[in-house]
């Protein structure tokens, strides 16, 4: 397994798309914060600026899995993870006898940390570039602030882990590079759609719904309880953590359930 | 007898067509098997079942022993290399790391056994060449292919048709360096081939298989002595030339028939009908057959093929 996971690392980093998601995110982080400037600038309105937006929100927004940088991590990351299958590559663990488990869970523990490590490098980019524009929120940063701050970004990490356990997945299901990211992408629209729909179905709404509070609470890809607040509530706790964690062991136990059975060409 | 291979009524299906059926196969140590079939008869379905890339639908099979439903079967195919088809290679990277690559999964630290490798397979120059894979000629990919299955010091290499679209001189390199690893490092090899005069000059075995099923298993000395050069004698007295025949032919190179005789090898055919005739037997028909690995092939697989 050990060896599996340092080929896997070695095989993502010496793959030029990782240098060209480095360098996305690097201007994503760069372009973001300045054109929330340069809009409000334009617009002749940047006394408005400080109560419409924060260097907290654009933070939070970077890390949304329908966000530019949150939806093109995954697209190449699941071409990467791909070339295995396109290259033939992956035969060579299988036939000097490395488990279709190992191989699994290797493919899905480098792409997790690969995807958790360069989000969170380019939120983090985009929060200490929109600080030279910004205040971090409307009143002073506390040691609360902070500690919600750490603890957003570990959910924010649940949320990539649960990403990374579905691109996995599809990669070993699709096998092809082009089928594993239009599903990908199409799952992603699916519920930022959805979620869209139900956040407006419940603004209409006369009196609370916990249907819709539910299905908006749940998903995983609007991610709408992270970061919004000073504070989290244990029941927002168990839907932020739990959800992801039961959506990555089942794509873990379907791509592992999958791969086995497998024919690999 | 040790078996590096044994397949028992192993059989794979796709929908409703069986790509391999109830094939039976046995490579012992030290083999170089020559696995011969038309397209599409079921070669590489056979290599990919060994090699665990998919499952059979019935039978089963040993590795070194080791039958392929227990969990130690992920340990005897630590001791083995193959090419399925194609060598399975990262285009974006160079030779050495692509070897580096393997050398990481395999959990091998050691460059040496890189250099290695390359020297085998004549590629050393590619050592500290930073040229991507995928400019290489076919036959260096062929020959990269094989120093990385090399790398994990296999007892067992599979090498699936591995003269394809070589050119004459990567033929005779192939055919050199699998003859010097089976020598030198004792390896044993499965090679799948439908160029069969290639095959013919390194395989010690042979297995024939056609739509699926593995009609014929035969070593090369059985091959030899079976399709060796013969000449067919019929003539009115076969009892006559029985009394003949040792005087020019040692005895264990005549085959006696009710109408005659059958003469392995090469024989002085002027003298010897030279004393039949002398001798007062009247020579019927004569029929010299000079055979080869392509006319067992289409006399074991020919009669398959027609079922």
């Amino acid at each position: 397994m050990t060896n599996l996971l340092k080929t896997d690392f070695k095989r993502i980093f010496k793959d030029k798309l990782f240098m060209i998601v480095c360098i996305i995110g690097g201007a994503f982080a760069l372009v973001t914060p300045l054109l929330y400037k340069v809009l409000f600038s334009a617009i002749d309105a940047e006394e408005l600026l400080g109560a419409v937006t924060s260097a907290k929100s654009i933070f939070f927004e970077a890390f949304l899995p329908g966000s530019n940088f949150g939806l093109i991590v995954p697209v190449l990351l699941s071409i990467i993870i791909c070339k295995d299958f396109s290259f033939g590559t992956i035969r060579n663990k299988i036939i000097i006898g490395k488990s279709r488990v190992s191989i699994f869970l290797s493919m899905f523990i480098s792409s997790a940390t690969v995807l958790c490590a360069t989000v969170l490098a380019h939120a983090l980019l985009t929060l200490f570039i929109s600080l030279i524009f910004f205040d971090y929120q409307a009143g002073q940063f506390t040691a609360g602030d902070f500690g919600y701050l750490m603890l957003s970004i570990l959910f924010e990490m649940l949320v990539y882990i649960f990403i990374a356990a579905l691109i996995s997945f599809l990669s070993v299901f699709m096998k092809n590079v082009g089928l594993a990211i239009v599903m990908y992408i199409a799952i992603n629209f699916i519920f930022t759609i959805i979620g869209s729909i139900v956040m407006v179905a419940s603004l209409i709404a006369e009196e609370k719904n916990i249907i819709l509070e539910f299905l908006h609470n749940i998903n995983i890809f609007t991610s709408s309880l992270i970061g919004t607040g000073s504070s989290y509530e244990f029941k927002d706790i168990m839907y932020i953590v739990l959800t992801p964690i039961i959506g990555t062991s089942l794509f873990v136990f379907l791509g592992i359930t999958v791969f086995k059975k497998k024919d690999i060409k | 007898m040790e078996y590096i291979l044994r397949t028992f009524g192993l059989s794979k299906r796709y929908k409703n067509h069986y790509a391999l059926d109830k094939a039976c196969m046995n490579i012992q140590k030290g083999d170089i098997y020559g696995f011969v079939g038309e397209n599409g008869s079921g070669k590489t379905t056979i290599i990919r079942l060994i090699t665990g890339l998919i499952s059979a639908t019935s039978g089963s099979y040993e590795l070194f022993g080791i039958p392929n439903k227990s969990p130690d079967i992920l340990k005897a195919r630590r001791k083995v290399g193959a090419i399925v088809e194609t060598p399975s290679i990262y285009q974006n990277m160079s030779a050495y790391d692509n070897l580096k690559m393997q050398s990481a999964i395999i959990g091998i630290n050691d460059d040496n056994k890189i250099k290695e490798a390359l020297f085998e397979v004549g590629l050393i120059d590619l050592y500290s060449n930073p040229k991507k894979v995928g400019n290489f000629s076919l036959g260096m990919r062929q020959r990269l292919g094989i120093a990385m299955a090399l790398l994990g010091d296999p007892e067992f290499l599979i090498l699936d048709e591995p003269m394809n679209g070589l050119d004459p001189a990567g033929i005779v390199e192939i055919r050199e360096l699998i003859l010097k690893l089976n020598k030198t490092k004792s390896i044993t090899f499965l090679i799948s081939s439908h160029i069969l005069t290639e095959l013919a000059l390194v395989a010690t075995k042979y297995g024939i298989i056609s739509k699926g099923r593995i009609v014929r298993e035969i070593t090369a000395d059985e091959l030899r002595h079976e399709f060796r050069r013969s000449t067919l004698i019929e003539v009115d007295n076969p009892f006559k030339l029985s009394q003949i025949l040792p005087e020019f032919v040692k005895f264990k190179d005549i085959s006696l028939l009710p109408n005659g005789a059958k003469i392995y090898g090469d024989t002085d055919l002027n003298i010897l009908f030279a004393a039949i005739i002398k001798s007062g037997i009247n020579i019927l028909s004569v029929n010299c057959n000079d055979a080869n690995i392509e006319d067992f092939y289409l006399s074991v697989a020919g009669g398959a093929r027609h079922d």
